[in-house]
Protein backbone atom coordinates (compact mmCIF):
# COMPACT_ATOMS: atom_id res chain seq x y z
CA UNK A 1 0.00 0.00 0.00
CA UNK A 2 1.42 3.37 -0.99
CA UNK A 3 1.11 6.72 0.77
CA UNK A 4 -1.80 7.85 -1.39
CA UNK A 5 -3.75 4.69 -0.60
CA UNK A 6 -3.06 5.09 3.07
CA UNK A 7 -4.42 8.61 2.88
CA UNK A 8 -7.53 7.37 1.05
CA UNK A 9 -8.15 4.74 3.73
CA UNK A 10 -7.78 7.30 6.49
CA UNK A 11 -10.30 9.55 4.75
CA UNK A 12 -12.64 6.60 4.36
CA UNK A 13 -12.45 5.73 8.05
CA UNK A 14 -13.00 9.35 8.98
CA UNK A 15 -16.15 9.31 6.86
CA UNK A 16 -14.80 11.90 4.40
CA UNK A 17 -15.15 9.63 1.38
CA UNK A 18 -17.38 6.70 0.51
CA UNK A 19 -16.27 3.16 -0.23
CA UNK A 20 -17.00 3.49 -3.96
CA UNK A 21 -14.55 6.38 -4.14
CA UNK A 22 -11.68 4.09 -3.14
CA UNK A 23 -9.42 2.41 -5.68
CA UNK A 24 -9.52 -1.36 -6.15
CA UNK A 25 -6.64 -2.10 -3.80
CA UNK A 26 -8.16 -0.02 -1.00
CA UNK A 27 -11.56 -1.65 -1.54
CA UNK A 28 -9.90 -5.02 -1.21
CA UNK A 29 -8.19 -4.00 2.02
CA UNK A 30 -11.45 -2.67 3.46
CA UNK A 31 -13.24 -5.84 2.44
CA UNK A 32 -10.66 -8.04 4.21
CA UNK A 33 -10.58 -5.68 7.21
CA UNK A 34 -14.37 -5.94 7.60
CA UNK A 35 -14.37 -9.72 7.17
CA UNK A 36 -11.63 -10.20 9.73
CA UNK A 37 -13.25 -8.10 12.43
CA UNK A 38 -16.72 -9.51 11.73
CA UNK A 39 -15.40 -13.06 11.97
CA UNK A 40 -13.35 -12.37 15.07
CA UNK A 41 -16.17 -10.69 16.96
CA UNK A 42 -18.92 -13.05 15.83
CA UNK A 43 -20.46 -14.96 18.69
CA UNK A 44 -21.27 -18.59 19.28
CA UNK A 45 -25.02 -19.10 19.28
CA UNK A 46 -24.70 -21.99 21.72
CA UNK A 47 -23.21 -19.65 24.35
CA UNK A 48 -25.91 -17.04 23.74
CA UNK A 49 -28.65 -19.67 24.00
CA UNK A 50 -27.20 -21.35 27.10
CA UNK A 51 -27.10 -18.09 29.03
CA UNK A 52 -30.56 -17.20 27.78
CA UNK A 53 -31.87 -20.45 29.25
CA UNK A 54 -30.02 -20.05 32.54
CA UNK A 55 -31.46 -16.56 32.98
CA UNK A 56 -34.96 -17.67 31.93
CA UNK A 57 -35.20 -15.13 29.14
CA UNK A 58 -37.21 -17.49 26.93
CA UNK B 1 -40.81 2.70 22.03
CA UNK B 2 -38.69 5.36 23.69
CA UNK B 3 -35.65 4.42 25.74
CA UNK B 4 -37.32 5.91 28.81
CA UNK B 5 -40.33 3.62 28.46
CA UNK B 6 -38.09 0.64 27.80
CA UNK B 7 -36.07 1.33 30.96
CA UNK B 8 -39.32 1.72 32.88
CA UNK B 9 -40.40 -1.74 31.68
CA UNK B 10 -37.05 -3.19 32.72
CA UNK B 11 -37.42 -1.64 36.16
CA UNK B 12 -40.83 -3.29 36.45
CA UNK B 13 -39.15 -6.63 35.72
CA UNK B 14 -41.11 -7.06 32.51
CA UNK B 15 -39.91 -10.43 31.09
CA UNK B 16 -40.51 -9.30 27.50
CA UNK B 17 -38.36 -6.23 28.04
CA UNK B 18 -35.51 -8.34 29.43
CA UNK B 19 -35.85 -10.79 26.58
CA UNK B 20 -35.63 -7.92 24.09
CA UNK B 21 -32.65 -6.45 25.92
CA UNK B 22 -30.89 -9.81 25.90
CA UNK B 23 -31.51 -10.41 22.22
CA UNK B 24 -30.19 -7.00 21.30
CA UNK B 25 -27.17 -6.86 23.58
CA UNK B 26 -25.98 -10.43 24.20
CA UNK B 27 -24.11 -10.72 20.87
CA UNK B 28 -22.59 -7.26 21.32
CA UNK B 29 -21.50 -8.00 24.87
CA UNK B 30 -20.06 -11.33 23.75
CA UNK B 31 -17.77 -9.40 21.39
CA UNK B 32 -16.66 -7.06 24.18
CA UNK B 33 -15.94 -9.97 26.53
CA UNK B 34 -13.98 -11.76 23.84
CA UNK B 35 -11.32 -9.06 24.26
CA UNK B 36 -10.66 -10.04 27.84
CA UNK B 37 -12.09 -13.44 28.72
CA UNK B 38 -10.80 -16.91 27.89
CA UNK B 39 -13.09 -18.88 25.63
CA UNK B 40 -14.10 -21.38 28.28
CA UNK B 41 -15.27 -18.64 30.64
CA UNK B 42 -17.18 -16.43 28.20
CA UNK B 43 -20.50 -18.07 29.08
CA UNK B 44 -20.00 -17.33 32.81
CA UNK B 45 -18.87 -13.79 32.06
CA UNK B 46 -21.87 -13.13 29.81
CA UNK B 47 -24.19 -14.42 32.50
CA UNK B 48 -22.46 -12.22 35.07
CA UNK B 49 -22.98 -9.12 32.92
CA UNK B 50 -26.71 -9.77 32.64
CA UNK B 51 -27.05 -10.54 36.35
CA UNK B 52 -25.40 -7.18 37.06
CA UNK B 53 -27.79 -5.51 34.61
CA UNK B 54 -30.82 -7.15 36.25
CA UNK B 55 -29.63 -6.26 39.75
CA UNK B 56 -28.53 -2.76 38.82
CA UNK B 57 -31.29 -1.55 36.51
CA UNK B 58 -33.21 0.12 39.35
CA UNK B 59 -30.15 2.22 40.05
CA UNK B 60 -29.86 3.35 36.43
CA UNK B 61 -30.65 7.06 36.53
CA UNK B 62 -30.52 7.76 32.81
CA UNK B 63 -27.51 10.06 33.10
CA UNK B 64 -26.00 8.17 30.15
CA UNK B 65 -27.61 6.19 27.37
CA UNK B 66 -28.75 2.71 28.41
CA UNK B 67 -26.30 1.23 25.88
CA UNK B 68 -23.37 3.14 27.43
CA UNK B 69 -24.29 1.85 30.88
CA UNK B 70 -24.53 -1.73 29.58
CA UNK B 71 -21.26 -1.59 27.64
CA UNK B 72 -19.53 -0.16 30.71
CA UNK B 73 -20.72 -3.11 32.82
CA UNK B 74 -19.45 -5.49 30.14
CA UNK B 75 -16.04 -3.78 30.00
CA UNK B 76 -15.76 -3.86 33.80
CA UNK B 77 -16.64 -7.56 33.99
CA UNK B 78 -14.17 -8.26 31.18
CA UNK B 79 -11.41 -6.33 32.95
CA UNK B 80 -12.05 -8.26 36.17
CA UNK B 81 -11.45 -11.51 34.31
CA UNK B 82 -8.35 -10.06 32.70
CA UNK B 83 -6.97 -9.00 36.12
CA UNK B 84 -7.70 -12.49 37.45
CA UNK B 85 -5.63 -14.02 34.61
CA UNK B 86 -2.86 -11.52 35.26
CA UNK B 87 -2.77 -12.44 38.96
CA UNK B 88 -2.63 -16.16 38.14
CA UNK B 89 0.16 -15.48 35.67
CA UNK B 90 2.14 -13.58 38.28
CA UNK B 91 1.61 -16.37 40.81
CA UNK B 92 2.88 -18.85 38.24
CA UNK B 93 5.96 -16.73 37.65
CA UNK B 94 6.64 -16.54 41.41
CA UNK B 95 6.30 -20.28 41.64
CA UNK B 96 8.66 -20.68 38.73
CA UNK B 97 11.22 -18.44 40.37
CA UNK B 98 11.06 -20.35 43.62
CA UNK B 99 11.30 -23.85 42.26
CA UNK B 100 13.15 -23.41 39.01
CA UNK B 101 10.85 -26.03 37.53
CA UNK B 102 9.28 -24.28 34.62
CA UNK B 103 8.63 -27.31 32.45
CA UNK B 104 5.11 -27.84 33.76
CA UNK B 105 4.10 -24.28 34.44
CA UNK B 106 1.70 -22.75 32.02
CA UNK B 107 0.18 -19.30 32.32
CA UNK B 108 -3.58 -19.27 32.02
CA UNK B 109 -3.43 -17.09 28.92
CA UNK B 110 -1.55 -19.88 27.18
CA UNK B 111 -4.23 -22.43 27.94
CA UNK B 112 -6.85 -20.35 26.22
CA UNK B 113 -9.27 -22.84 24.72
CA UNK B 114 -9.75 -20.54 21.74
CA UNK B 115 -6.46 -21.75 20.36
CA UNK B 116 -7.19 -25.40 20.98
CA UNK B 117 -10.62 -25.86 19.46
CA UNK B 118 -10.20 -23.95 16.25
CA UNK B 119 -9.63 -26.07 13.25
CA UNK B 120 -9.92 -23.87 10.23
CA UNK B 121 -6.63 -22.34 9.22
CA UNK B 122 -8.25 -19.13 8.04
CA UNK B 123 -9.88 -18.61 11.37
CA UNK B 124 -6.62 -19.38 13.08
CA UNK B 125 -4.94 -16.75 10.95
CA UNK B 126 -7.62 -14.25 11.92
CA UNK B 127 -7.07 -15.04 15.58
CA UNK B 128 -3.33 -14.66 15.20
CA UNK B 129 -3.77 -11.28 13.62
CA UNK B 130 -6.39 -9.96 16.04
CA UNK B 131 -4.46 -11.12 19.07
CA UNK B 132 -1.50 -9.00 18.00
CA UNK B 133 -3.66 -5.99 18.85
CA UNK B 134 -3.96 -5.17 22.53
CA UNK B 135 -7.26 -5.32 24.47
CA UNK B 136 -7.88 -1.61 24.10
CA UNK B 137 -7.15 -1.56 20.37
CA UNK B 138 -9.52 -4.46 19.74
CA UNK B 139 -12.24 -2.89 21.86
CA UNK B 140 -11.96 0.42 20.00
CA UNK B 141 -12.30 -1.34 16.66
CA UNK B 142 -15.21 -3.43 17.93
CA UNK B 143 -17.13 -0.48 19.39
CA UNK B 144 -16.60 1.82 16.40
CA UNK B 145 -16.34 -0.41 13.32
CA UNK B 146 -18.68 -3.23 14.36
CA UNK B 147 -21.19 -1.63 16.72
CA UNK B 148 -21.02 1.81 15.12
CA UNK B 149 -20.90 3.78 18.38
CA UNK B 150 -20.07 7.47 18.41
CA UNK B 151 -16.66 8.66 19.59
CA UNK B 152 -18.37 10.31 22.57
CA UNK B 153 -20.07 7.08 23.63
CA UNK B 154 -16.81 5.15 23.26
CA UNK B 155 -15.08 7.79 25.37
CA UNK B 156 -17.73 7.35 28.10
CA UNK B 157 -17.61 3.55 27.98
CA UNK B 158 -13.83 3.29 28.04
CA UNK B 159 -13.39 6.27 30.33
CA UNK B 160 -10.70 7.84 28.16
CA UNK B 161 -10.70 11.34 26.62
CA UNK B 162 -12.33 11.88 23.25
CA UNK B 163 -9.05 12.87 21.58
CA UNK B 164 -7.41 9.70 22.88
CA UNK B 165 -10.26 7.61 21.46
CA UNK B 166 -9.70 9.15 18.02
CA UNK B 167 -5.93 8.86 18.01
CA UNK B 168 -5.83 5.33 19.45
CA UNK B 169 -8.48 4.17 17.02
CA UNK B 170 -6.48 5.65 14.14
CA UNK B 171 -3.38 3.71 15.20
CA UNK B 172 -5.35 0.51 15.93
CA UNK B 173 -6.83 0.53 12.42
CA UNK B 174 -3.45 1.27 10.89
CA UNK B 175 -1.85 -1.56 12.88
CA UNK B 176 -4.57 -3.98 11.78
CA UNK B 177 -4.16 -2.95 8.14
CA UNK B 178 -0.43 -3.53 8.39
CA UNK B 179 -1.00 -6.94 9.98
CA UNK B 180 -3.36 -7.83 7.14
CA UNK B 181 -0.70 -6.88 4.61
CA UNK B 182 2.00 -8.78 6.46
CA UNK B 183 -0.21 -11.88 6.58
CA UNK B 184 -0.38 -11.68 2.79
CA UNK B 185 -4.16 -11.71 2.71
CA UNK B 186 -3.79 -9.28 -0.18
Amino acid sequence: MNEKEEELLNEFFEGKIKEDELNENCKKIIDIYKNIIKTYFSCENSVINNVKSKLNFR
Amino acid sequence: MTEEKFVEDLKKNDPDAFKKLYEEYAPKIYGVLKNYVNHDEIEDALQEVFIRIIKGINGFKGRSKLSTWIYRIAVNVGKNYSRKYQRSKETSVDFEDETDQNHNIQAISDTNVKNEVLEELDYQMILNIMEKLDDEERLLIKLRDIDGLSYNEISDIMEIPLGTVKSKLHYARKKLRQLIEEAKFI
